[in-house]
């Protein structure tokens, strides 16, 4: 249980960083600003307007979060010396990737709860209708998206000894998932392999199940069943579920996709940071 | 047995940059071992691949018998470090920072006793970010000796201190040495590794020069003696003329006089070849040849 040492050092130690207090105070405005507005236009009186907000918000705010406090840490720690020091105690290199990532994912989760515990409160003070399941479930979905992009930073982090580089990366995978650069990828080999050509006609499956590959689309597949309501129109996956969803938008399929959004970019980045001087 | 045994060790950085160069290095179980060398020579690319901060890209190294890169958690368990240049937590007091290392090795130890024994117990539970230069690596030393480890590596562990403190370090490191403790320490200046070690290496551009204790790097050094001459007048035909005598390895203008490296015998051939070229010699005396003196010849100049 070493990495939990890593963890809560990482986890109190950035009490320290004064941008998570910007973050926090930014995040805190957005969910009671959310919450007034739900709370008083509650004529509307209908459960899911408060939940399409917190999703629809915070799902485009959560990988911001998660990708500012992640995207520094452990090429961070190379850079101040910090980790010659945890290095030169009994951790295991291991350890210090996964320690950092629960570290920093136990720190998006405290701010994301302040967030919704403020919007949820104003809103229903105010009267808003207030039901608990969808809301609890908006909060893992927009939690899940946090975690997801704290292991993408965090992987490029380890990934690298340079801080502009990591903070690059980082910047390249929020414009390539929330600006869905994504889907434009398939366009371009279509292109490409077309002799550069504008691709016509229906798109193959590949492309296809190649967009439900993205960590949004993963998110939004997995948990169609359980928020239906919510999730029939998510503007950061492209496409919608149908009916009888193909294989590549099975829940179980999803999950996988979900999983791997999580344990690739660590995989990655710990492989690199276990091979290399510090 | 063999507290670190490096064979053949090399480190190649990108970009050609040759940091250490065939090194063989030998310490024993229960010695304190000087490890010298100017800024730069790789004492610290040899600690960051016994720690295996670093990975060697010759060679091998083993630290209490277990290798450096395949055991390396173990041997961390088992070793005190003081890193160089250690930035503290700020946030942290003196205590917390003893304590965490307590937890990361799971051992049981007394903080307090710990901080009383480097001089800053008084210091104990103010926040670490207030401490003085010499507070901080006294708090680090206080770190590297959490659990009584087999072995110490100290790297520049007089950073920052007074020679009060520098003095302290030694007494400290010496009391460890008598537990049974293997020290590594590595310095850039001579004294603080002449009072203490055992036995010293010196490292000069990533090669290991010379290993031997010191007494023995005295006698290395030649028949160790420096004379010194007091000339009336000091002129370049003076020194020319030393310099042709046999046995004279260097000469140095100082203050008005030369300073001769010479070995025995030779010291009243240089005088008579003074006086018999016309020089007139006002004053004379030998003196043995300092420590700082055999460093310099092992670290400067073309061997």
């Amino acid at each position: 249980m070493r990495w939990l040492q890593i963890a809560r050092k990482d986890f109190d130690d950035s009490r320290r960083e004064r941008q998570l207090y910007y973050l926090l105070a930014l995040f805190g405005l957005v969910g009671l600003g959310i919450g007034y507005f739900v709370g008083d236009n509650s004529a509307m009186a209908d459960a899911r307007i408060l939940p399409f907000f917190l999703l629809n918000l915070f799902g485009f705010l959560a990988p911001i979060a998660a990708l500012t406090i992640s995207q520094g840490d452990i090429v961070g720690k190379r850079a101040t010396g910090e980790l010659s020091v945890l290095l030169s105690l009994p951790f295991s290199r291991h350890a210090i990737v996964l320690g950092s990532f629960i570290g920093r994912v136990a720190i998006s989760t405290a701010i994301l709860l302040v967030t919704f515990v403020l919007a949820i409160a104003v809103a229903t003070a105010m009267g808003a209708p207030f039901e608990a399941g969808l809301l609890v479930g908006t909060f893992l979905l927009v939690w899940a998206i946090g975690v997801i992009f704290a292991a993408i930073a965090l992987g490029i982090s380890a990934l690298t000894r340079s801080t502009t580089i990591a903070a690059g990366g980082s910047f390249g995978a929020f414009l390539l998932f929330v600006f869905q650069l994504w889907s434009l990828i398939p366009t371009g080999i279509r292109y490409v392999i077309g002799g550069l050509s504008i691709p016509a006609g229906p798109r193959p499956e590949w492309a296809v199940v190649f967009n439900q590959l993205s960590p949004f689309a993963g998110l939004r597949n997995l948990a169609q069943p359980f928020l239906p309501d919510l999730l029939g129109d998510f503007p950061l996956a492209p496409g919608a579920v149908g009916a009888s969803p193909p294989w590549y938008q099975e829940p179980v399929f999803a999950g996988f996709v979900v999983l791997a959004w999580i344990v690739l970019p660590l995989a990655i980045g710990f492989w690199r940071f276990q091979t290399t001087d510090l | 047995m063999v507290a670190i045994e490096t064979s053949g060790l090399g480190k190649e950085y990108g970009g050609g940059v040759l940091a250490l160069d065939g090194v063989d290095l030998r310490v024993e179980e229960g010695e304190i071992f000087g490890f010298l060398g100017p800024n730069g020579a790789g004492k610290s690319t040899t600690i960051n691949i016994l720690l295996d901060f670093v990975r060697p890209t010759e060679g091998s190294a083993t630290v209490l018998g277990m290798d450096a890169q395949q055991q390396s958690q173990e041997i961390r368990r088992r070793t005190g470090v003081l890193p160089e240049g250690y930035q503290v937590y700020s946030r942290l007091t003196g205590r917390q920072h003893v304590e965490f290392v307590i937890d990361s090795k799971n051992v049981d130890a007394d903080p307090s006793a710990l901080l009383e024994r480097v001089g800053i117990l008084e210091a104990a539970d103010r926040k670490a970010g207030g401490y003085s230069k010499g507070m901080k690596q006294r708090l680090t030393l206080a770190m590297a000796l959490v659990g009584e480890p087999e072995l110490l590596i100290l790297d520049e562990p007089s950073t920052g201190l007074d020679p009060a403190g520098a003095r302290e370090i030694r007494e400290i490191v010496r009391e460890e040495r008598d537990r049974g403790a293997t020290v590594f320490f590595s310095s850039h200046i001579l004294e603080q590794v002449e009072a203490v070690c055992d036995r010293v290496g010196i490292l000069r551009a990533g090669e290991l020069v010379a290993v031997d204790s010191i007494d023995g790097l005295r006698e290395a050094a030649g028949d160790g003696a420096t004379l010194r001459v007091e000339l009336a007048d000091v002129t370049d035909d003076a020194i020319a003329v030393v310099e042709g005598v046999d046995g004279v390895t260097d000469v140095r203008r100082q203050d008005g006089g030369l300073v001769v490296s010479v070995g025995n015998g030779s010291k009243t051939r240089v005088l008579s070849a003074l006086e018999d070229a016309g020089h007139e010699v006002m004053d004379f005396r030998t003196e043995e040849t300092s420590l700082e003196e055999i460093f310099m010849n092992y670290t400067e100049g073309d061997r």
